[in-house]
This record gives structure tokens, sequence and C-alpha cells, in this order.
């Protein structure tokens, strides 16, 4: 026998209700006690793990707008002296730096 | 424990706790004990809550140096105590779904009972009240630990989707999927159930 859709709207509805009236447990006056001890037993929180990932999360955000503005700054800075630099490192290693920087470009 | 210690804001006894006071977490527990044990016995059987309260309290202690002091003690305990009682079904059935066909002939002639005494008002309701908890009870057990806790805070209890996603710690997204599945599959069950009765 197929089951109509409305008996099962029912039996549902008077479930949901039925849910709804469950009562809460009693618990017995020895309860609060148990729970105690064994928290002491734990001992104190260790606050130690805790404080370091707080801050961390509250200054991490506060400073990405200024790391980003120093990055840019650094980036650009080093765009514009980036020949300069090639040209000191191959100071240090050769006696002629422009035929060095010549002969790696056309190397590459 | 004297009354004016109990005034005192979640925040400020959580603060005591951290800093090494563990009696002052005793006020938490005196103020949080019957809301805790509210939640647990809705998800839990009766002879389990006293056992699962208390873990929740446990749990809440061991992770109180995590909680971050931007929602309410009250809200942080309340997903405990449901993670708790996740953690239990879990347990208790492992995953498994039960096959359908175990349907008992007493659960069949309850659905019937029930639907009989509902339909007017009856001095046989309180009774039936008693059948429909364990009608349910029943069609529960049947489901995965997951759909279970789904099917209680979303449909049972009413919660919305992103509620019982911030207690259960799952994303919206399978919150969604589960309460649309653990309800098809309660529906299911029931229809079986009924057409069993029905077929005889």
């Amino acid at each position: 026998m197929k089951v109509s859709k409305e008996n099962l709207t029912r039996i549902e509805k008077i479930l949901i209700k039925a849910y709804g009236k469950k009562e809460t447990a009693k618990r017995r006056e020895v309860w609060q006690t148990k729970v105690m001890s064994h928290i002491h037993r734990l001992g104190p929180v260790k606050k130690a793990k805790q404080n370091n990932p707080l801050v961390f999360d509250q200054f991490l955000w506060r400073l990405a707008p200024v790391a980003s503005v120093l990055i840019l700054i650094l980036a650009t800075f080093m765009l514009s002296l980036d020949f300069v630099s090639e040209y000191e490192m191959a100071k240090i290693f050769i006696d002629d730096p422009i035929e060095f920087s010549l002969f790696q470009s056309f190397l590459i | 424990m004297d009354n004016d210690s109990i005034k005192l804001s979640d925040f400020e006894i959580i603060r005591q706790v951290i800093d090494g006071d563990v009696n002052a977490f005793e006020l938490l527990l005196v103020k949080y004990k019957n809301y805790v044990f509210k939640v647990v016995t809705r998800h839990i059987p009766y002879n389990q809550a006293e056992e699962i309260a208390h873990d929740v309290f446990v749990r809440a202690y061991q992770s109180l140096s995590k909680f971050k002091f931007k929602s309410s003690f009250k809200k942080w305990l309340a997903g405990i105590a449901i993670k708790t009682c996740y953690d239990f079904w879990r347990k208790e059935y492992g995953s498994k779904e039960l096959p359908m066909s175990s349907l008992t002939e007493e659960q069949q002639e309850q659905v019937q009972h029930i639907l009989a005494v509902q339909s007017e008002y009856s001095s046989d309701q309180k009774d039936s009240q008693k059948e429909a908890r364990e009608l349910l009870d029943w069609a529960l057990n049947r489901l995965s630990a997951e759909d279970r806790m789904v099917l209680e805070l979303v449909y049972l209890e009413g919660r919305s989707v992103k509620e019982a996603a911030g207690l259960l710690g799952w994303s919206i997204a399978n919150v969604k999927v589960r309460s649309f599945r653990s309800r098809k599959k309660l529906r299911k069950l029931l229809a079986h159930l009924m057409e069993n009765k029905g077929g005889r």
C-alpha cells in the first residue's frame, strides 16, 4: 500500500512535537563535585600557547598594508638599480666588468 | 561559592581560570550546568546525560585557552556540547547505517496508534507522545551519526543551517546537503514502516 504524503507529513509533525517535549535529565548532587575534582586533577590551564596566536592574529592584518607599501617601494628601488648591481657584482669577480656584462647578455 | 563571584562576567572568570585559578571554573560550571544538560538531553539518552555533560565541561576547560573573546561563552560551550554528543553517537554505532528491514511489528503498530490518537483529543495522548518519542528514537538510530545530528539540529529543533554549521564546525554547504538527505531518509523509513503495516 502506498503511503499518502499527507499521512507522512502528519506523522512527521507528531515526531517533531514529541522531540520538543523531551524533558531535561536529572543530575545527582555529586555530579558537580565529580566534574570539579576531574578539573583539579588536570591542573591549571596552559596559557603560553594561547597568547601568541592571539597577538599574531590581531596585528597580522594591521601590518599587511604597511608591508605591501614597503615591498612596492623596495621593488621599484631594486628595478631602478638593477644594472648597477649587476655591474657591481661583475666587478668583484672579473677585471673588465663591461665586457663581462655584454658577454653574459649574448649568451643568454 | 559566594553570590558576588557569580556576578562576574564570563570573560572575567575565563581570564581568572587562564591565569591559573582552577576554582574559578566552578563559577562557569554553576552558571551553565542547566543549559548544558538541556542541550545534551535533547541528543543523548537520559542515562548517558550526566557522563556527556561531564565530558563537555572537561573539554571546555581543556580548550579554554583557545577561546576567542569575540563570541559569547554560552555559544562556544553549546558548540562543544553538540560536538561531544556527535562524538558519542559516532562511538556508539561507528557511523554505520542499520538496514531498514529490521522493522518490528511493535513499531508498525505504534505508527498506526500514534496517527489514530493524535487525530483527536484523547486521554491517551500522553502515552502517544511517549510512543512517538520511541518511534523517533528508533528511526534516528537507523541513521548515521552525521545524519542524526544534522536532522536533530535543523529539522527537529528548527535551527538555521548557518547556526547548525557553526555548532558542528562544518561548512554550510555540507549541512545543507546532509539535512536534505537525512530528512529524505527519515521520510523513507517512516513510509516503509507505514507501507508494511498497510500491506498486511
